[in-house]
């Protein structure tokens, strides 16, 4: 696959629920008959000790992790992968949409382990 | 990216000199080319498509006043586009002419919703709106016949402002009358670029009746003849 700059999509988001995964808020849905595939994620702590965020994928009703991000103090940030995406990058993650008349979705879901907040940034493309 | 693996467009425009076969429901019209200009248009702008929305009206691509771009003003010249369109995962269908569905397979009408819009688009993978544009997005105009486009949005995110690009060889032309010449043009080995006006299925086109006027309708019924392999 090779990516056009003027498809990539940025998410921009804070993270503020705990324990229990939650929907991206600001997250669409992955369109039916399309894949979004994850180009890069950047997560940093905004709270005050350690913390860790949890992403995970909800695909067509089955909820899979797919990463950590483990925080030691205030601020820690954590890019990945570090540096520009490029035309050809590999994907992260790829997560599949609902097929043709499919009434299940597929979406990102992410929760902390501390009560504080944790900044997302995920740049992905949604393409067939 | 498909197109950029093809040949470009641009390979496509014809030279003074050259011959081009029209096919209208009536029969072919055959044209020598006699000189040629470039333009182009881009951006012609067609605002937000909201998530998994179409436009609610085809676009002519006319201007505030209403005049057709894709159309030539006068009956001396003939239009060939090519035009890409972006986001890239934004699907163009086009009619031609307006209300006659090109590039359909099943339903008489074909449909341009996220339900039932997977046939006959261009979207801006297959011709990018920064060019190279595919072939399937080839159209040639002339005076009283032009195009009409929709869009879908098939993905779940608005798309703010979708963008079509128009590249354009503007020709004028002759008409070849000669009938032993239109039948070596149209089954022979000689060089001619051959385009249905619109769909084959039903039919193409009509022809524009100030074009009656200059070809007779036996050389409409003669090129019938040579295409079905009786003259």
């Amino acid at each position: 696959m090779m990516w056009k700059a003027s498809e990539i999509r940025t998410l921009t988001v804070p993270i503020v629920a705990v324990g229990a995964a939650v929907v991206v808020p600001g997250s669409s849905l992955v369109p039916m008959n399309m894949r979004r595939y994850i180009l890069q994620i950047e997560a940093q702590n905004r709270f005050a000790g350690a913390n860790i965020l949890t992403l995970s994928k909800s695909e067509l009703g089955v909820v899979t992790p797919l990463e950590l991000f483990s925080f030691t103090l205030v601020d820690d940030y954590i890019p990945k992968p570090d540096g520009p995406i490029k035309e050809d990058s590999l994907p992260l993650y790829i997560i599949d949409g609902p097929p043709t008349g499919s009434v299940l979705t597929s979406f990102l879901v992410a929760a902390n382990s501390a009560a504080g907040v944790t900044n997302l940034i995920v740049r992905y493309v949604d393409a067939d | 990216m498909e197109a950029i693996l093809q040949t470009s467009h641009k390979d496509r425009w014809l030279e003074a000199g050259w011959n081009l076969a029209l096919q209208f429901s009536e029969g072919w019209v055959v044209f020598r080319i006699k000189g040629r200009e470039f333009s182009n248009m881009k951006p012609f702008s067609l605002g937000a498509v909201a998530a998994g929305a179409n436009l609610a009206q085809w676009t002519q691509i006319q201007d505030a006043a209403a005049r057709f771009f894709l159309m030539p003003q006068s009956p001396g010249f003939i239009y060939h586009h090519f035009w890409g369109i972006t986001p890239p995962k934004a699907r163009g269908y086009i009619q031609y002419e307006p209300t006659q569905d090109v590039g359909n397979l099943l339903s008489l009408t074909r449909g341009i919703t996220l339900a039932n819009g997977n046939i006959g688009y261009v979207n801006g993978d297959m011709s990018p709106y920064e060019g190279p544009y595919s072939p399937e997005t080839e159209i040639f105009t002339m005076y009283q016949k032009y195009p009409a486009f929709n869009v879908l949005n098939p993905v779940t995110d608005a798309m703010a402002n979708v963008k079509m690009a128009f590249e354009t060889m503007k020709y004028s032309y002759t008409i070849v009358k000669s009938e032993p010449t239109i039948k070596s043009l149209l089954v022979g080995n000689q060089k001619v670029r051959k385009y249905t006006m619109g769909r084959v299925d039903p039919d193409a086109i009509k022809i524009p009746q100030w074009l009656t006027e200059l070809v007779p309708k036996s050389l409409l019924e003669y090129t019938n003849t040579v295409m079905e392999a009786i003259a």
